[in-house]
């Protein structure tokens, strides 16, 4: 059932919040010893939350199409005291004191926090492999990941967990698993939506996002969490759009880009049998289509695995054993208690992407790796620039191939990272960009179709995805 | 590319305040050289006169609020995890040696 069917039904007492509540709490119970795509239920909470939501459709004052719906955080979006791990171990017991804005914006709209999803630590990886709590399986394979790093967000709208969740996508942590999981997911313009509480990995990259089961139902998250928030300076003073109505809109005249460097050597050829076809019914319902070049697109990968370790050597400096987190306990001096404490607390990629970020940085190397990074950073800007003079947005598979066994590339960082190849590109340009289902395997592994919007222009994809949606 | 054995490894892990055993270093050092000569193929690119970019250009115009007192309501909770707590103080290990 979706949002609007919910919120319809919530109204007019044909079902409670706390009824809802918990079925989504019972259904978890089930299912969550399979998919571990929860590691903390908040039951009590929950439904505390529940009974609220009740009081206020009750009273009629304050209702949102949010009220009484169920959600899922990735366990990197602080929550007021409620334990938020980021999957590591140097924050396994951290409380934090106040909630990321985006989950006060969730609360103050009457939703109803279920609890706490799987990733891989900090953010990093593309396979959810990377977590203290284990690997979340993908619902539609058990032997399969569900993608990361928002493994469990997107996993948790696959098994039917909650109605909708919150992931992060930094290089595409969002929109990678939502297309292994044949779910929705929507990575924001940067700037779009309010950072503050979400531990950062890399700032100049990460954004926060929705995940559901359709369109619609994403659309009217993201609308509730984003706008300009005083406690992140780089969230932009933009009025927030009604992105469901708007997305109604048909796509008659819409003109769509086609990356010939999205269609690579080496891709799954059941994937872009299936986005071809997904560009054909977009044809049909009125989209020109137009053969485009992102020269640059190449060179993206290289380039953020040079800034975002970057970025993440200097934000994950902040864990030093002193204030929170994992402390170690055989330390003989102040700079031990620094290095045990971080070497003990951080897993192996996270180490890996720390030291990555330290050498680029350090000096000598500063010119040859980062400062060039950001200079190519600027030709794929500019990349995107070009190619939207002349198109509305552009049209990419997701991932080169559907969801990978679990196992299979863990001890081979370059194949994972190759897994984000179609995705990097549009963090290091700022875009929105919406990953949807469009079809699945002959083994059915599910498909995702990538939609790339102009900066701030979450409408156009949205319109285009929920036009496809409906017809497909 | 600047040649990475085990001794650059060690050297970027003290800088990053990271202490490795051996055999941690062996294994980081083999994953260092895969990620660094990938990475060396944005030399092949030529960037000269090309401006670096740091964020996504609007967000440079940003706004920034002006600095005001606003009061925090849950400074315990702040104190709750300190990993050495006494009373509402964290207790750190001596910075400077007394002799």
């Amino acid at each position: 059932m979706d949002i609007n069917e919910l919120h319809k039904k919530l109204k007019s007492g044909e079902t409670t919040a706390t009824a809802l509540t918990r079925s989504y709490l019972d259904k978890i119970k089930v299912t969550n010893g399979k998919i571990n795509s929860f590691v903390l239920v908040c039951e009590e909470e929950a439904m505390k939350e529940a009974g609220l939501a009740d009081e206020r459709i009750r009273s009629g004052k304050g209702i949102t199409k949010l009220t009484g719906i169920p959600i899922g955080l990735k366990d990197l979006l602080c929550t007021k005291g409620i334990r938020t791990t980021c999957a590591s171990k140097i924050l396994e017991n951290f409380v934090p004191s106040y909630d990321a804005t985006v989950v006060r914006k969730l609360k103050d709209a009457g939703a109803v926090i279920l609890g706490k999803l799987n990733m891989d630590q900090f953010a990093m990886g593309s396979s959810n492999e990377h977590s203290i709590f284990g690997p979340v399986k993908n619902p539609h394979d058990e032997t399969r990941i569900p993608g990361g790093s928002s493994g469990g967000s997107a996993a948790a709208i696959a098994a039917g967990q909650c109605i909708a969740t919150l992931g992060t996508d930094t290089g595409g942590s969002i929109r990678q698993p939502a297309a292994m999981c044949g779910v929705v997911g929507v990575k924001p313009s940067y700037g779009r939506v309010s950072r503050y509480g979400l531990v950062a990995f890399a700032s100049s990259l990460d954004q926060i996002g929705p995940f559901a089961a359709n369109v619609t139902d994403a659309a009217i998250v993201l609308e509730a969490i984003a706008g300009h928030d005083p406690k992140d300076s780089t969230s932009l003073k933009k009025p927030v759009p009604n992105y469901a109505e708007l997305a109604k809109k048909d796509i008659k005249g819409l003109k769509l880009g086609i990356p010939k460097e999205y269609f690579i050597k080496g891709m799954d050829a059941e994937v872009e049998a299936s986005v071809n076809q997904a560009i054909d019914e977009l044809k049909k319902l009125g989209a020109e289509i137009l053969p485009i070049t992102l020269p640059y697109t190449h060179s993206a990968l290289a380039c953020y695995y040079i800034i975002a370790p970057a970025e993440c050597s200097a934000n994950l400096a902040r864990f030093d054993g002193i204030r929170y987190g994992h402390s170690s306990k055989n330390a003989k001096d102040i700079k031990d208690l620094y290095e045990r404490s971080r070497t003990e607390g951080f897993g192996d990629e996270v180490l890996l992407r720390i030291m990555i970020g330290t050498y680029v940085l350090s000096s000598g190397y500063y010119d040859a790796y980062y400062k060039k990074a950001q200079c190519v950073r600027t030709l794929i800007k500019k990349d995107f620039d070009n190619a939207f003079a002349g198109v509305d947005a552009i049209v990419t598979p997701t991932t080169p191939s559907a969801a990978f066994k679990i196992g299979e590339k863990i001890d081979d960082p370059l194949q994972m990272y190759l897994s984000d190849v179609f995705t990097v590109p549009v963090n290091l340009a700022g875009l929105p960009a919406i990953s949807l289902p469009c079809g699945k395997t002959k083994t059915g592994l599910p498909i995702g179709l990538q939609v790339i919007g102009k900066h701030f222009d979450e409408e156009t994809i949205f319109r285009i995805a929920y036009n496809y949606e409906q017809h497909s | 590319m600047a040649k990475i054995t085990k001794e650059t490894v060690e050297k970027v892990a003290k800088l990053a305040a990271l202490k490795l055993e051996p055999a941690q270093l062996e294994k980081y050092t083999k994953k260092f050289v895969t990620i660094l000569e990938y990475i060396e193929e944005l030399n092949k690119i030529d960037t000269k006169g090309i401006e670096p970019t740091s964020h996504a250009e609007d967000v440079l115009d940003m706004n920034l609020r002006e600095d005001i007192c606003a009061k925090f309501d849950a400074a315990d909770m702040i104190a709750s995890n300190f990993p050495r707590r006494e009373g509402n103080l964290n207790a750190v290990p001596k910075v400077i040696e007394s002799e």
